[in-house]
């Protein structure tokens, strides 16, 4: 039901987008006025463009001696590279110039090419005629440079500013492996992918979304191994977007999603390029944004929260158990407040005799009901999180204490809260920032778990398990169900679901996803020790 | 996700084996049926035989008209008059479902939960299999996958966490009664297969639909629904004892609660009471889904959500009034009224079309 | 368009489950608004009432919340008795007098007493075995005497009597003296062909000082379902041989050749087979045993190892068995007529044809069927010294 009416809406968007096109230019710039020869009226337009903008630098100045040609460069301070735009900008063209252009019979179209090709010592310079696109250029953070009598202007790229450098991501910690993640500057994200993936195979497009900010947005993927269908369709979702501006990648994700009213997320995320590049080595795409750490990363499968890239760097055994532990780590998060509300409310039966004396005597005089006391410690949980995470460190500390001792200890001397229910929330706190990527998602179906098993004990929980099973079978990613390989069953992926299979027994790429070039490496590649007899030979 | 979804032969077997083996869980009214001793489980196991047979003439029938299900067949072969037999199936998906869906609640008035209202049960329950049936066949032949090896894994834990109560001498003597008992309670077991018309309705729906592949999906779901069927029989009588087992109203569910084990592995009968929830939530919804889209064919509409919500509604209703208490539900299942009942639809119904249409030398031949 | 109906659908989705939670009291009991019955008594009253008593575990007492003892002084269940004209009745009676509602799964055994016994146990056992909350796991005992005494007892170093009793039965093994049967076995025996059933007897035996303390002692023997007399222990083993459940336990022989004193030889394992036959209309009933041991102590002096003497040793131990065994079957096969070791059972599963014409005067025929036993008795290991010798 809700499908449909999600449906409904994304058709009512869609329409709502199309006639706001004219209003505005959206991916496509349509031709607008060409930068006109005269200099004088150039400067005017540029200084009524960038009027009241501070940050706007403009430099006039004359090339070469003699007749002089006049001219002037724009850009937008603290977005150049300061060094580069005196040495290889200004410096040919005001000093060099005066040697290397002769100053007879100066052919004002000459000047223009002997500018570009032999004075500016720069690797990226764009001749352009468009002024809306050379705007766009200098907001970008590209030097225009006007020269007189000139139809177009010369962009160069010597961009530069303050930037984070490459550090180690806060929320995807790893013991083994690359410790670098992405930054906020997109040519470094993909510069970073780039050097994992050295193949001309591995494609970046790149276009600007947001009506006011104009944020670049790359779609990397492998080509030859991405389905070309899903390219497609993430281009054409990406194109539809109209939006005043992408200040992050969560903007893209709830416009590109395709079940905008799932808890599930079905766009993945994440901070490191290791993980970017093995998802596009198993078919997927990246859409890596401008101004963000946090790259795409579609189709997108339920299980993918549960697989992390230290599995894959660590030994197999190791990683196939943490797997399992994370599984059992989930269901304890979402299902265990209900499961504890269901037996001590409904079904007292089902708990052996010394644990059920136990778990009384702790709830014995306690003046909550269990669903009650549940819903509140989960509650009480939320609210010391979410303090804690946006606190200063220090301050954090201070707020555990608080946390463990009043609401914990004290809670329980005091008779609030029964002792059994404290432990039990906190293992569904702890628990839940195992499956870090699924942890909102959790605390909703915790949620309505818990009211229905308030509700109607046992059966509630299985109604609501079978409701979730519903909607994560009925979901899709891309064209990629989202609960495979689980639902539909597909056997062959489980070699990396429910067990981390070693490298070389996985011969084939996931089946749901890298289904038309299936093989990624020489099968049979498992490593033979030499016999009794070789051994030998290393002991002489 | 729509009608057009397609389902994989192995996600085929899956629902068929999972929507036989609900019955069994709980009420398994084949204790009581000839022989009604310790040897039920032998005719459970020769049970297979009978039930090849009796499933043929559906299954010849259905693959003469390729693309077609049962009640495309019936209207194809009779024009107005394959619309009543149409009505007939509808009825029967109804009635089976309704019938699960009673024994839901039943199991969970009587067990679990007492002072609860029925209705509570069987509305949720309702809501639940509308929202898998609103989805399509897809979607629940995906949830399949996902339960069956949670039902499958979860039976097979309980009889080896119960074999220690079982004693194996409680199934001898073997054929005490002779043969004829057995072979009797074979063709009652058989009777049973209902599933053969769920088979025979989503047939065009399926991937591969060739003759091979659906008669292999028949064998393979009659293969593993007997070996579980014997399992749990087998458990069932060699830990209750034949004489006893009759007596229990949920045999597998006591079978459940008798587990003890170093006093920590005890009181899991939640584990019973979630596969059997599991099970006869994809039962009510196949046979939910099966009488809205038979319903929408008869009626010539495009697709058959519109119908979810009042086939939805009828279910429940006639959930609570075809039967006045649990022993009157009992009473229908068993074989005295379901073996012949079962039977007309079974195979009755199809074998008539199958005749009408080898005379009027309809559909393509198969070899 | 779509989108206030969502939140429409969804507020009202909330609400109703909000609704279900506060109001759904349907089924609803918080755990310390339940009377945990450990323990329940069945006796029968004046006028063929029924009398139930029952122990709740006061869980307060038990393990009190938080490090301030608290418990100590108080004991740790309450003892309730009610009376009706059904179990069922005497069992909702409680609730004049209970404040709290009875909880039933957790009850680990049920006694019954003997007087009631004697009238016939099976309507007595259908209310427990029906309602969904008693588990058929508890074990079956008989009092000797009232069951309301032993519900009322205390336990020594169990908090709770119910755990003493299941404590109790759980460590027959030790000695095999004493059967442990829980109800679904009583009810397979019950409802078993040619099989009748027997229970665990329990009795308060005086502690000195006034004290009594609960002991297992015999077992009680049903004829159909009642009541029909007590095994001693010797008895009890006996049918456990032939039943094969003995685990472990204690033979006393004298000591064999020259030396004088007793010798206690350990059960180790011990497996039987029954062998029924029909030959020329007669009756035969072929009683396989298998057991072994280790010499666990001897109260004389001498070399046991030799082989003549371990011999000896191993045919003594036969000996008892076999006596063991003969005590039972006098008693229940010759005496009373019943068949608690299942040789209906054994004969329906060999020559269930005959069977048919057998099972209705079961009862005459079971004294005469012939039990020949074949023992064969094992010593493997004598421990950590080999022999004992005399003081010189």
């Amino acid at each position: 039901m809700f499908g449909k009416i999600a449906r409904k809406i994304k058709v009512y968007l869609h329409k709502r987008q199309a006639e706001s096109q004219s209003l505005s230019s959206g991916s496509h710039y349509p031709p607008g006025k060409p930068v006109s020869v005269s200099l004088t009226a150039n400067l005017d337009r540029v200084r009524a463009v960038f009027s009241d903008c501070a940050d706007i630098v403009i430099r006039e100045f004359k090339i070469g001696i003699g007749e002089q040609v006049r001219a002037f460069v724009v850009f937008v301070d603290g977005m150049v590279d300061k060094t580069l735009l005196h040495q290889n900008l200004l410096k040919p063209l005001m000093l060099d110039a005066r040697i290397s252009i002769p100053n007879q019979g100066l052919n004002r179209q000459r000047v223009q090419e002997m500018i570009r090709d032999s004075t500016l010592t720069i690797a990226d310079v764009k001749e352009i005629a468009d002024f809306d696109r050379v705007m766009e250029g200098v907001l970008s953070g590209d030097t225009a440079v006007f020269i007189d009598g000139y139809s177009a202007a010369l962009l160069a790229g010597i961009r530069g500013w303050e930037t984070r450098g490459v550090e180690q991501p806060d929320t995807e910690m790893v013991v083994r492996g690359p410790r670098e993640g992405f930054t906020e500057t997109l040519r470094t994200n993909t510069s970073l992918l780039r050097r994992k993936i050295k193949n001309s195979n591995l494609k970046i497009e790149t276009m600007k979304i947001g009506r006011q900010t104009r944020t670049d947005v790359a779609v990397a993927y492998l080509k030859g191994v991405a389905n070309d269908k899903v390219v497609e369709e993430v281009r054409r979702r990406l194109k539809d977007i109209d939006i005043d501006g992408v200040l992050e990648s969560g903007y893209l994700e709830e416009y590109i999603e395709d079940a905008p009213f799932s808890p599930f997320a079905t766009v993945g995320n994440t901070e490191k390029p290791d993980v970017v590049a093995a998802k596009l080595l198993e078919g997927r795409v990246a859409i890596l944004v401008d101004g963000t750490p946090f790259v795409l990363t579609v189709p997108c499968l339920f299980i993918e929260s549960f697989l992390v890239a230290e599995d894959y760097y660590s030994r197999p055994y190791y990683a196939t158990l943490i797997r399992w532990i994370r599984f059992l780590a989930f269901l304890l998060t979402i299902a265990s407040p209900a499961a504890y509300v269901t037996l001590t409310t409904f079904h007292q039966e089902m708990i052996p005799t010394p644990l059920f004396l136990t778990v009384a005597a702790a709830r014995e005089g306690i003046p909550f009901p269990a669903v009650v006391e549940a819903l509140m410690m989960g509650i009480i949980f939320e609210i010391l999180r979410e303090a804690g995470v946006r606190l200063p460190r220090p301050v954090g500390q201070a707020i555990s204490i608080v946390g463990a001792l009043v609401i914990g200890e004290m809670a329980v001397a005091a008779g609030l809260i029964g002792s059994s229910m404290v432990i039990v929330v906190a293992l569904t706190a702890i628990a839940g920032f195992v499956v870090s990527a699924q942890s909102d998602a959790a605390s909703i179906i915790r949620l309505i778990l818990l009211a229905l098993a308030g509700a109607m004990g046992q059966f509630g929980i299985m109604v609501g398990l079978l409701g979730l099973l519903i909607h994560l079978c009925s979901l899709r990613s891309f064209g990629v169900p989202f609960f495979s390989p689980l639902g539909p069953l597909t056997v062959q992926d489980l070699k990396d679901v429910l067990v981390r299979a070693p490298w070389w027994a996985m011969v084939r790429r996931p089946r749901t996803l890298g289904w038309h070039n299936p093989v990624r490496q020489t099968p049979g590649q498992k490593p033979d020790p030499p016999a009794d007899a070789a051994k030998e030979q290393f002991h002489e | 996700m729509l009608e057009g979804g397609k389902i994989t032969p192995r996600q085929a077997i899956f629902i068929l084996v999972i929507s036989r083996l609900t019955i069994p869980l709980t009420a398994l009214p084949d204790l009581s049926a000839p022989p009604a001793n310790q040897d039920v489980w032998l005719a459970g196991l020769l049970a297979a035989v009978p039930t090849m047979v009796i499933i043929t003439p559906p299954l010849l029938l259905v693959l003469r008209f390729p693309g077609h299900n049962l009640i495309q067949c019936s209207r194809l072969l009779l024009g107005r008059a394959g619309a009543v037999i149409g009505l007939l199936y509808v009825w029967f998906f109804l009635q089976v479902g309704a019938t699960c869906l009673r024994l839901s609640g039943e199991y969970m008035t009587s067990v679990p939960m007492p002072e609860t209202p029925l209705s509570a049960f069987l509305l949720f329950m309702a809501v639940i299999a509308a929202s898998a049936v609103r989805n399509g066949l897809e979607v629940m032949a995906r949830m399949a996958d996902i339960i069956f090896p949670v039902i499958a894994g979860s039976i097979i834990m309980v009889v080896v966490l119960v074999s220690k109560e079982a004693d194996v001498k409680a199934l001898l003597p073997v054929m005490e009664e002779g043969l004829s008992p057995v072979l009797h309670g074979a063709f009652t077991t058989s009777s049973r297969l209902v599933e053969i018309l769920a088979l025979v309705m989503v047939l065009p729906h399926l991937n591969m639909a060739k003759p091979g592949v659906v008669w292999k999906i028949m064998l393979y779901t009659v293969a593993v629904f007997t070996a579980f069927f014997v399992i749990i029989i087998l458990a069932v009588i060699a830990v209750l004892g034949p004489a006893q087992a009759q007596t229990y109203t949920f045999p597998f569910m006591s079978l459940t609660r008798l587990i003890s084990l170093a006093d920590i592995i005890e009181r899991i009968e939640g584990t019973h009471l979630g596969i059997w929830l599991m099970g006869v939530f994809i039962k009510v919804s196949l046979y939910y889904y099966l009488a809205a889209l038979g319903l929408s064919q008869l009626m010539g509409l495009k697709t058959y959500r519109p119908l979810v919500l009042p086939v939805g509604a009828l279910l429940v209703v006639l959930s609570i009034w075809l039967f006045d208490s649990l022993p009157a539900l009992y009473r229908i299942i068993q074989y005295q009224i379901w073996t012949p009942y079962a039977l007309v639809f079974i195979s009755g119904i199809p074998l008539f079309l199958l005749v009408v249409a080898m005379v009027t030398k309809k559909g393509v031949k198969q070899p | 368009m779509k989108y206030p109906k969502l939140v429409a659908a969804m507020v009202i989705g909330l609400l109703v489950l909000v609704s279900l939670v506060i109001t759904g009291c349907w089924n609803r009991r918080e755990i310390d608004t339940l009377a945990t019955v450990m323990a329940a008594g069945i006796d029968g009253g004046p006028g063929g009432r029924i009398s139930v008593t029952v122990q709740v575990a006061k869980p307060g007492e038990i393990k009190p919340p938080g490090q301030g003892g608290g418990g100590g002084g108080q004991p740790a269940v309450a003892v309730f008795t009610s009376t009706g004209a059904t179990v069922f009745d005497a069992v909702r009676n409680f609730a004049l007098q209970a404040e709290r509602k009875l909880f039933w799964p957790h009850c680990k055994a049920l006694v019954i007493g003997e007087e009631t016994a004697r009238a016939g146990i099976s309507p007595l056992l259908d209310f427990i075995d029906r309602d969904h909350e008693p588990r058929e796991l508890m074990w079956v005992l008989i009092a000797r005497g009232q069951a309301k005494d032993i519900i009322s007892a205390e336990g020594e170093l169990e908090k709770i009597t119910a755990e003493s009793i299941e404590k109790l039965v759980k460590a027959r093994i030790a000695t095999s003296k004493v059967v442990g049967i829980r109800l679904y076995e009583f009810r397979k025996m019950l409802g078993g062909t040619g099989r009748d059933p027997f229970a665990t007897g329990i009795e308060l035996v005086g502690a000195g000082e006034g004290k009594k303390r609960l002991k297992l002692t015999e077992t009680a023997v049903f004829r159909k379902d009642r009541l029909m007399g007590w095994l001693d222990s010797d008895e009890t083993r006996g049918l456990m041989w032939i039943l094969g459940e003995v685990r472990s336990g204690i033979i006393v022989v004298p000591a064999p050749g020259p030396a004088e004193g007793k010798v206690s030889l350990e059960i180790i394992r011990a497996s039987s087979k029954l062998k029924p036959e029909i030959k020329d209309g007669y009756l035969t009933m072929t009683i396989e045993i298998e057991e072994e041991g280790n010499l666990g102590e001897q109260m004389a002096f001498g070399d046991f190892t030799k082989p003549e003497l371990w011999t000896s040793l191993e045919k003594r131990k036969a000996e008892v068995i076999e006596r063991e065994i003969r005590a039972v079957l006098k008693k229940a096969q010759e005496e009373w007529a019943v068949d608690i070791f299942g040789f209906g059972e054994a004969f329906r599963r060999k020559y269930p044809r005959e069977w048919r014409e057998m099972k209705d005067n079961w009862r005459d025929l079971l004294p005469t069927v012939a039990v020949e036993v074949k023992i064969t008795a094992k010593l493997r290991r004598v421990g950590l010294i080999t022999k004992y010798n005399p003081p010189k």
